[in-house]
């Protein structure tokens, strides 16, 4: 498929360009922040000497333009540079590492749990239309998107963990430890950042199934003789999947601001918890380099979510 | 005597709304042979798109359906366990709809509709997508193969309706409803598809209900004629004595234009007015707000009279002496 190859490089070189913008703004707006790294670091003894020590170490010395240059240059071989305040002198690439696979699996166990309840009942809304189990469902819908996520957070730590004392309410036992543990240790604050979730997919499933029963195409099967389930997998659900998926993509951004209020809340080791302790301590490099994760993870998503999108819709591959 | 393919009587259709029930056809009567033509004439809403679709139970949501019988080779279907019905779609009743694009799914290649056509009613010779490639060359679709591996927005109106046309009669149904297939198409296909229908009427041993408003689509395809108007037959007839002779006043204004537009006329006869929706009036005939020869004896229910050597016709101005039996 040419075409469908050429939209892919496009688009691929498209995400590179909006990369390359969203690292401008992340570094000029942290330009823009009020406060000094030099003083961060030397405190309230700094001399005008050794200040100007810090900064020509660090290139601070050197004109805007140069000093992003050069951290652009760090990004694209993976150097962050060091941590000033936050875990001082510490590899900043060697931190994100070790707090990133905790964040991923978190996000990626939020999704899988939001896509489970938004199929069972974004599927029972639809195929129920108009009925209880519908009114059901969608209200259920609506009370996961009303609910903040760290209010909902909080809820679950009282019912679940100290009420009925099933999960943990502090604490994350990290994957590379115990995948189990993880699971288990991580299913609160995964639910807490899927509930809202699950409201959005639930929504958007239940919509585009029924658009998609009504299409010609359905009955024209029917007329044919397919069975109810035949036309309901391969006509229905089928082309729901779409619209459903490019949903996905696109809650990715606010699960990531949902990642870093949510790892705060259950002391989780993220590049979320990280981002905010850093943004404490005023360790402008490592909050520059959370903010450079996130936006990298959010243009992979919505790339990725883009190919599958016209791997199921050929319509697409213009 | 054999036993006619199709025979309905007594049909009639409502859909339930929350006011009330909205009588859309009624008291639908009539009787197909097989390897016949059906020619199904009415303007929008006059009913027949709803009646050939309660006979294959694809009524729309709020559809209701009762007849007295509906006999396929003899045997009623009319009341036969949803299941059962089922095994009837696509193997003996087919439909061929009227907007060829949406009847295929858009993320579908037209070979996958075939080799799921081909799955669900096995019995072909040469595997399922040699016995396509056959199909769709009996449609007149010249380069099969590659057609079969193209997805539906990579095709016109017109191949699509051919690939549509091919696929329901992949498995081979002794009935197909053709409802207005050419309907959303530019003239010169729907010529084309119209010669088409021609041509596999007398090759294919099944037969036509064919759904249309054009009279003379109907005059080239079918055998015979039924005109319905605001839910009811108002005339039925063999297509030569119908269109020579139409003693309706509605088929009479619908032949004088079909005849009109085969001529070179500055302006066309037009049957004024529109036909209503909704509850007609039980105590007049439905055709009176348009019909030309109206008066007080026509208040009253009209009901369908036997023509000799005509068929039925819904009028009671419609009698000459000849007709006396």
């Amino acid at each position: 498929m040419p075409s469908g190859l050429k939209y892919l490089l496009t688009r691929l070189a498209g995400s590179l360009v909006t990369m390359l913008i969203g690292t401008m703004v992340v570094f000029f707006v942290m330009k823009l922040a009020p406060g000094d790294p030099a003083l961060v670091v030397l405190g309230d003894f700094a001399t005008p000497e050794s200040i100007a020590a810090f900064n020509a170490k660090h290139g601070l010395d050197a004109p805007l333009m140069v000093q992003y240059l050069n951290w652009l240059g760090g990004l694209a071989r993976l150097d962050f540079g060091d941590s000033l305040s936050v875990s001082s002198g510490e590899d900043i690439a060697a931190l994100l590492m070790f707090r990133l696979p905790n964040t991923l699996f978190i996000g990626i166990y939020a999704i899988l749990i939001a896509v489970l309840l938004s199929l069972v009942l974004g599927t029972l809304a639809a195929v129920n239309r108009g009925n209880a189990i519908d009114t059901g469902a969608t209200s259920l819908a609506v009370l996961g998107v009303s609910m903040p996520d760290f209010w909902f957070g909080y809820m679950l730590i009282l019912g679940l963990s100290i009420g009925l004392g099933l999960f943990p309410s502090y604490g994350f036992a990290p994957p590379s430890e115990s995948v189990l543990g993880a699971l288990h240790s991580g299913f609160l604050p995964a639910l807490a950042i899927a509930a809202p979730m699950a409201a959005v997919f639930t929504r958007t499933l239940r919509t585009a199934l029924i658009e998609n029963l009504d299409r010609e195409h359905v009955t024209v099967a029917k007329a044919l003789g397919h069975p109810p389930r035949f036309r309901f997998l391969h006509h229905v659900f089928r082309n729901s999947v779409i619209p459903f998926i490019v949903v996905i993509g696109l809650q990715v951004r606010y699960l990531l601001g949902g990642v870093v209020i949510i790892e705060r809340i259950f002391g989780i080791n993220g590049v979320g918890s990280l981002m905010v302790e850093a943004a404490f301590a005023r360790d402008y490099f490592v909050v520059q380099a959370c903010a450079v994760v996130f936006l990298a993870i959010v243009l992979a998503v919505n790339y990725i979510v883009d190919l599958i999108c016209i791997m199921l819709d050929p319509r697409r591959a213009r | 005597m054999t036993v006619p393919l199709l025979e309905i009587a007594n049909l009639n259709v409502k859909f339930r709304l929350g006011a009330g029930d909205l009588p859309v056809s009624s008291d639908v009567s009539f009787t197909l042979d097989k390897g016949r033509v059906l020619g199904l004439i009415g303007e929008s809403g006059s009913g027949k798109t709803i009646t050939s679709k309660a006979i294959l139970r694809l009524l729309p949501a709020g559809g209701e359906m009762s007849a007295d019988h509906i006999r396929y080779n003899g045997r009623d279907i009319a009341a036969l366990p949803p299941r059962e019905f089922d095994r009837l779609r696509g193997a003996d009743l087919a439909m061929i709809f009227q907007d060829p694009v949406g009847s295929f799914n858009p993320v579908k290649t037209v070979g996958w509709h075939f080799r799921k056509v081909g799955r669900l009613h096995p019995g072909g010779h040469g595997g399922i997508m040699a016995d396509a490639a056959e199909a769709l060359r009996q449609v007149d679709i010249a380069d099969p193969k590659t057609t079969l591996g193209k997805y539906p927005h990579q095709l016109s109106g017109g191949m699509l309706q051919r690939c549509l046309i091919a696929l329901v009669m992949f498995s081979k149904p002794s009935l197909i409803v053709a409802d207005e297939p050419t309907t959303n198409l530019d003239n010169l296909v729907e010529r084309q598809i119209i010669d088409l229908f021609d041509k596999l009427r007398r090759e294919v041993d099944a037969s036509f209900i064919f759904i249309t408003h054009d009279m003379t689509i109907a005059e080239q395809v079918s055998d015979s004629i039924i005109v319905m108007y605001a839910g009811q037959i108002v005339e039925q007839g063999p297509t030569e004595a119908l269109m020579r002779d139409p003693r309706h006043p509605y088929t009479q204004g619908l032949v004088k234009t079909a005849r009109e537009l085969e001529g070179d006329v500055e302006k066309l006869t037009e049957i004024s007015g529109e036909v209503g929706t909704g509850a007609w009036p039980e105590n007049r005939c439905r055709f009176a707000p348009r019909c030309p020869l109206y008066d007080a004896a026509c208040d009253h229910a009209i009901a369908l009279h036997h023509v000799k050597e005509h068929g039925e016709v819904r009028c009671i101005k419609a009698n000459r002496s000849e007709d006396a039996i």
